[in-house]
């Protein structure tokens, strides 16, 4: 056992971290998704750090996952608008990466990794959420090309904006074979959103960011951009769902680390009759509660990345520690709502507002965010019943098959 | 970066499983509740010739050689079969403060009879009122002739009816500041003015009172340096933390799966119980509960081999297992429902061993204090 990183891994740390320092955003569109900027993204890209697990060839540094993790949670503990990377290079990046064709590989790899892309994963549907096998969207092969119909739910970014000053990239389930049961007969087809036939209906969300539902008419979709195999699209998500997971959680460990920090600073700071709140038993147990949450997330997090490394079978310590991130999102923002108390109702443009208003904002814009990606606490704990513990199935287990 | 057991860790444990499912049945247990001494001396003798007493101490005081995270592989087993031993009292906690402070000397004359089970070893640290801090040590210590004298009241050591010697918390000065005025003593036993009671505990282990009344202890049998012992005594109460986790992990992991087997088994409601989403979902938090709680101790127990700073990962293990330990029995007996309640069933040993281990070495309540307190002060 050894649970220290070595020195690349410490010089990533340090890199990504001294390069934050001066916050070199560029413009944030936070109306679009919570931080997003795209030149600062090409940022990164230059630097190599949206390449990181990516193979040599299309312009990655072939890193084990345990890297990506790394600058992960360093771009989140610095609070960059980097919630592309997300849907980018995590899960679109990883499916093509590991079902593509040598074809899609070459053509969309490389600009991901330059950053000169944004990708994201149009899946859920009204009918098929936690249940996503359940995918009813058809795609029917006509010629060289596939038609798709149907409507998706919870599609972000794929809005035509002008504001967008980067192409978008969709990687969606889709039909092929309707006598299939549900998790099965179901492709995955790369495309750019610029497709005629779509059309958006913007979703506003209790934040201040906005998704979409989606109406795909008559689509047509060159053959050359269906992913693998035809019918074989769940198993290649499957395949991918602890890279889906795992990165995103990585940066959202450094969101975390960083509430964290600024609360701990804040306690200690401000004064409450006469001492500082730091002071106060109750507030003090709080603290210590996010320290055990923060810490019990970060080992896991790099477990979970270690075992991706050593090509084991990571997906069944990731659904735990998702649960517990997912849990502690909830507990941190609330916590730090109780320490501020009466005043931490009071938004950013109040003068009274402590931290600016912070921790009102995340309670809003974090508490819940993880549980909306790839399925709640709820249906996790019913994974993790037949996948860990070899229960009888209620959730996708069902359709496993193809999961190694 | 790596989160897996050695080739010898892994042996270690598998050995240590088959061992004890066949020396240490649940019978056994319930036995040793019964039995004075509270321990079988013949498995005591098997457990040294396994090497399992040195396995952590230096070879030249005839231990193998082993890290702390060795004991610890070695502790889940030990906890995941609520083996009744003085293997805590004498190993962790007696082994540890002699390691922690001892001069060579007192090294070459305790461990390597410690390592082949020739002695047993205990600490005793607190007092009635309860608190394992500085401030509260008031059992005294006085220097008379060159040497010193020992009044004063311990209370829950750890097998210290059968101990023959007792590493003693003592307060040797009561000016200045309280944690500069410790001293540790190893007493022998048999000294005279030490009066031994067993009492009864929740955990029904054996645990006692020991008083010392005029009770002599020569200045050689000190432990580090006058006034210095809290330092040593906080280190190994931190370390013995550690340890007290990975015993709780190994009875965490052993009541899930006494909890999985009955809910796979148990037909109501013309299915078997573990079908239903409501107990799926409580089984699946006692894994979550478990798998976090197993590599937070085992950093906190990396960091202490590593010989890194482990304060604050020590307090993150305690605060967790004390809770994930406890959580487990209540899920559990909820999914077991009436039979796990019932005396000759297993559950109650392990329900009683949660709370207890719960309130040892600092509950969750304790342990977030310590975590606040590196964090804020």
């Amino acid at each position: 056992m050894e649970f220290g990183f070595n020195e690349e891994q410490q010089r990533l740390r340090e890199e990504v971290r001294s390069f934050c320092k001066s916050k070199p955003w560029g413009e944030v569109m936070s109306e679009i998704a919570p931080g997003y900027s795209p030149s600062f993204y090409r940022k990164l890209g230059e630097r190599g750090w949206l390449g990181l697990p990516y193979d040599k060839k299309y312009g990655g540094q072939s890193k084990d996952p345990i890297y990506e993790a790394i600058s992960s949670e360093e771009l989140g503990r610095a609070g960059a608008p980097v919630s592309s990377l997300y849907p980018t290079n995590t899960l679109v990046g990883e499916l093509i990466a590991n079902c593509g064709s040598e074809e899609i590989k070459s053509r969309y790899l490389p600009r991901i990794i330059r950053g000169e892309i944004q990708a994201t994963g149009v899946f859920t549907e009204p009918e098929a959420g936690s249940d996503l096998g359940q995918i009813q969207m058809r795609a029917v092969r006509e010629g060289d090309y596939y038609i798709i119909n149907g409507q998706k739910m919870f599609a972000s970014f794929i809005q035509p904006e002008p504001k967008y000053s980067i192409p978008i990239l969709m990687a969606l389930m889709a039909k092929t074979d309707p006598d299939a049961p549900p998790g099965k007969g179901l492709s995955i087809f790369v495309f750019e959103n610029t497709a005629p036939g779509i059309t958006c209906n913007v979703l506003n969300t209790m934040a201040t960011w906005k998704t979409n539902q989606a109406f795909f008419d008559d689509v047509k979709v060159p053959k050359e951009n269906l992913l693998g195999q035809e019918n074989q699209g769940w198993d290649c998500l499957m395949r991918n769902k602890v890279w889906y997971w795992n990165k995103g959680r990585a940066r959202r460990l450094g969101n975390l680390q960083r509430g964290f920090d600024i609360v701990v600073k804040y306690v200690k700071e401000t004064e409450s009759n006469g001492h500082p709140l730091s002071q106060d038993p109750l507030i003090r147990q709080k603290i210590a509660n996010m320290a055990i949450d923060l810490h019990a997330v970060r080992l896991l997090t790099y477990r979970v990345a270690w075992m991706q490394s050593k090509g084991l079978d990571a997906l069944s310590i990731e659904v735990i520690v998702k649960v517990i991130h997912d849990e502690a999102m909830l507990r941190f923002t609330n916590w730090a709502m109780q320490i501020l108390g009466l005043v931490g109702q009071l938004q950013d443009d109040s003068k009274y507002a402590p931290l600016k208003g912070v921790v009102q904002e995340a309670y809003i814009q974090n508490s819940l965010r993880n549980f909306y990606d790839g399925g709640g606490p709820c249906a996790m704990r019913s994974f993790i019943a037949s996948y860990n513990l070899g229960l009888p199935e209620n959730t996708w287990g069902k359709y496993l098959g193809g999961v190694e | 970066m790596d989160f897996s057991l050695s080739e010898e860790q892994k042996m270690l444990k598998d050995s240590a499983r088959n061992f004890l499912e066949k020396e240490c049945p649940t019978t056994m247990v319930r036995e040793m509740v019964k039995d004075k001494k509270g321990y079988s001396p013949q498995l005591w003798q098997k457990m040294a010739e396994l090497g399992w007493l040195g396995l952590s101490l230096p070879t030249k005081y005839g231990g193998a050689g082993g890290s702390f995270l060795d004991s610890v592989i070695l502790l889940e087993e030990i906890g995941r079969a609520l083996l009744p031993s003085p293997f805590f009292a004498t190993v962790v906690l007696g082994g540890l403060s002699i390691l922690e402070a001892g001069s060579n000397e007192q090294k070459e004359r305790f461990l390597p009879k410690l390592a082949n089970g020739e002695v047993l070893l205990t600490l005793a640290i607190t007092e009635p009122n309860a608190r394992n801090e500085a401030d509260s040590i008031t059992a005294e210590a006085e220097v008379h002739d060159g040497d010193f004298i020992i009044n004063g009241v311990k209370l829950l050591v750890p097998y210290g009816h059968v101990a023959d010697h007792i590493t003693c918390v003592t307060r040797t000065k009561k000016e200045g500041k309280l944690s500069e005025g410790v001293s540790n003593f190893i007493v022998d036993a048999k000294s005279p003015g030490i009066t031994i009671t067993s009492v009864n505990t929740i955990g029904q282990d054996k645990q006692c009172e020991v008083l010392f009344k005029n009770t002599p202890v020569s200045r050689q049998d000190m432990l580090g340096e006058l006034n210095s012992g809290w330092a040593h005594t906080d280190n190994v109460l931190k370390k013995a933390a550690v340890a007290l986790c990975a015993h709780m992990n190994g009875g965490t992991e052993k009541v899930m799966e006494m909890t999985l087997e009955h809910a796979k088994n148990r037909v109501q409601f013309g299915q078997p119980i573990a079908s239903f989403q409501a107990i799926q979902h409580r089984l699946a938090d006692m894994l979550i509960g478990l798998e976090a709680s197993k590599v937070l101790t085992h950093d906190a127990a990396w960091k202490i081999s590593a010989g890194l700073p482990y304060r604050m990962e020590v307090s993150i293990a305690k605060a967790w297992a004390s809770e994930s330990y406890r959580q487990a029995t209540w899920l559990s007996t909820r999914i077991q429902g009436g039979v796990a309640y019932m005396e000759d069933h297993d559950m109650p040993l392990y329900y009683r061993w949660a709370k207890a281990a719960e309130i040892n070495l600092g509950d969750a309540d304790f342990h977030r204090e310590m975590i606040a307190m590196e964090l804020l002060d």
